[in-house]
């Protein structure tokens, strides 16, 4: 699980220090930075999955190309360096891994525990140089040489042990990659908007919907887990069908109370973005989904039931689920607090962020939620619209 | 920080069953305490969120905004109204016994539990009850003004 980003430079971040929990919630008005935030992560798993790509091609997201290093930098100063990093925790072992971008260098560190490593490199990076550093565990002493993704380690006493010893450790150092590689988003634009998929070579970060659907179809356990889920959120349940002598699937759902079933295509809009979101939650290969506005399209019973799932999966032991959101329904974060007073949800399991612009600048006001699910400060963000039909209402001027 | 016990005369209010006035007054109660940040304190499963919560089950937008403005302001918000569970409440001193109605007691109780500034209220015999035993409850119409007055800033959002 991730439990700190820091993010600098980055579009409207100038510089951010953010502790995260199972769930976290940014919430604030329009175009305050709350994406930014969801999106700075993937810049650097992008770096991380292919650094051989120019410094532009880093802002390319798949869903969304962000314009490359000198439209995303703060205040389009290029002379300065957009710096992403992100610390977590795989089996026990506290792992970071950040990248400071320059136009045309990069600054990465990497660390396991209290060992960092640190090196420079040029952008593209066709992964050709190697760091050499000192590490010592006990009485072992081992070289680590680390290109800036993976690491190598070579004991300095070579015996079986340690040669054994050594490669534990280049694989518990190697993990950080597997804290970038676990992350996924499921954007704005989303849903299912054809009858039937086959099908189809996932990119390193799907979001399309023929990729979300090569995902369902792939894991033949996933529709079913959608299934338990959308029961419990919308009374639907979901089915991946074979469409007889093709190599086509639909997808359908059935109103538990009906019992009529029908294309995913052909149900309500905010069923179908329900179908998305949580294949996309559920995939196997996925720790940490960010997602954006999961209330899209919803009704508020619906938004409830589904704050509510989110919160019951985060707490599956193991599931090892976590979900970064922004959203702007009072409902969604309402649903979680009441999670919180119900004993679903602890509160040290959900951070929530007020994201506001200051200047040209977005700052992230931390409001800590208590044991009886309330947060310092209240929702005040969601209801300065209310707030001023209420002064109307009452001859307040 | 101040602790303030209100009985159900807010939702009254709110609703503007007794008036546009009243019902301002009792807005601007709430933005001033918002403003002062004190603390209005609501045990779980009494009177006071019992009407709370039909004003919630009201249709009309105005009811709506109502809520959610209380909900977000106050009922989420631990700056400003203390939850206090039924088991949390201390026994009711034997004096109110007599005095005080059954439906009232949690008001007396959660007065103790939190060594409340003042309890706000509609009722006489409620108030001289209180008066009586030397705790501090004012009348609804003559407390709110003087708050008001006090703490609401009305440059402020």
């Amino acid at each position: 699980m991730l439990n700190k980003i820091s993010v600098k430079n980055f579009r409207s971040i100038r510089s951010a220090d953010l502790e995260l929990a199972p769930i976290t919630v940014f919430y604030g008005p329009t175009a305050s930075g709350k994406s930014s935030l969801l999106y700075a992560p993937l810049v650097l798993r992008n770096f991380v999955t292919n650094p051989g790509q120019s410094v532009n091609a880093f802002f390319n997201l798949g869903f969304m190309d962000l314009g490359g290093f000198e439209a995303c930098i703060f205040d389009h100063s290029i002379s300065k360096s957009i710096e992403i990093s992100l610390s977590g925790e795989i089996k026990g072992e506290k792992l970071f891994y950040g990248v400071s971008f320059s136009k045309d260098s990069a600054v990465i560190t990497a660390g396991l525990g209290d060992f960092r490593m640190k090196g420079e490199v040029p952008l593209p990076y066709p992964l050709n140089q190697t760091f050499a550093f000192e590490f010592s565990e006990g009485e072992e002493e081992y070289t680590v040489n680390w290109t800036g993704l993976a690491s190598t380690v070579i004991p300095k006493q070579a015996s079986d042990i340690s040669q054994q010893k050594a490669q534990s450790l280049a694989a518990r150092l190697n993990q950080t990659s597997e804290l970038l590689n676990s992350l996924d988003i499921a954007p704005h634009r989303r849903g299912f908007f054809k009858p039937q998929y086959t099908t189809t070579t996932l990119s390193t970060l799907p979001t399309s919907e023929d990729e979300v659907a090569s995902i369902i179809i792939n894991n033949q356990y996933l529709a079913a887990r959608i299934s338990h889920y959308a029961r419990k959120i919308c009374d639907r349940d979901f089915r991946a069908q074979n469409v007889p002598g093709t190599q086509q699937f639909k997808f359908q759902t059935t109103d538990i109370n009906s019992g009529i079933p029908v294309d995913v295509v052909n149900d309500g809009y905010g069923i179908n973005q329900v179908m998305y979101l949580w294949a996309k939650i559920l995939r196997t290969e996925v720790r940490t989904e960010l997602i954006e506005e999961p209330e899209s399209h919803l009704h508020p019973s619906i938004v409830r039931n589904f704050a509510h799932n989110l919160s019951v999966l985060v707490e599956e032991k193991d599931q090892e689920k976590q979900v970064m959101l922004a959203t702007h329904s009072a409902d969604f974060v309402a649903s979680l607090l009441v999670a919180v007073s119900e004993g679903i949800l602890p509160s040290s399991h959900i951070r929530c962020y007020l994201s506001e612009k200051s200047g040209s600048a977005t700052t992230f006001q931390p409001q800590k939620v208590n044991d009886d699910g309330q947060i310092e400060g209240g929702l005040t963000a969601f209801v300065e619209s209310q707030m001023q039909d209420l002064k109307s209402l009452f001859g307040i001027s | 920080m101040a602790y303030l016990i209100v009985d159900e005369w807010l939702w009254e209010d709110l609703s503007r069953h007794k008036g546009t006035e009243k019902g301002k007054e009792a807005f601007q109660f709430l933005r001033a305490i918002s403003q002062n940040s004190d603390v209005i304190v609501a045990v779980k499963g009494s009177k006071f969120l019992k009407k709370a919560l039909d004003l919630c089950n009201r249709p009309d937008r105005e009811a709506k905004e109502l809520m959610s403005f209380f909900m977000s302001q106050f009922f989420f918000n631990s700056d400003n109204l203390l939850q206090v569970e039924q088991s949390q409440l201390p026994d009711l001193p034997k004096q109110f016994e007599a005095t005080v109605k059954d439906d009232d007691h949690y008001l007396v109780q959660s007065y103790f539990l939190v060594e409340a500034e003042v309890l706000i209220t509609t009722d006489s015999d409620l108030k001289d009850a209180l008066v009586a035993e030397g705790l501090n409850c004012e009348w609804r119409d003559y407390y709110l003004p003087i708050y008001i007055q006090k703490y609401l800033h009305d440059d402020e959002p």
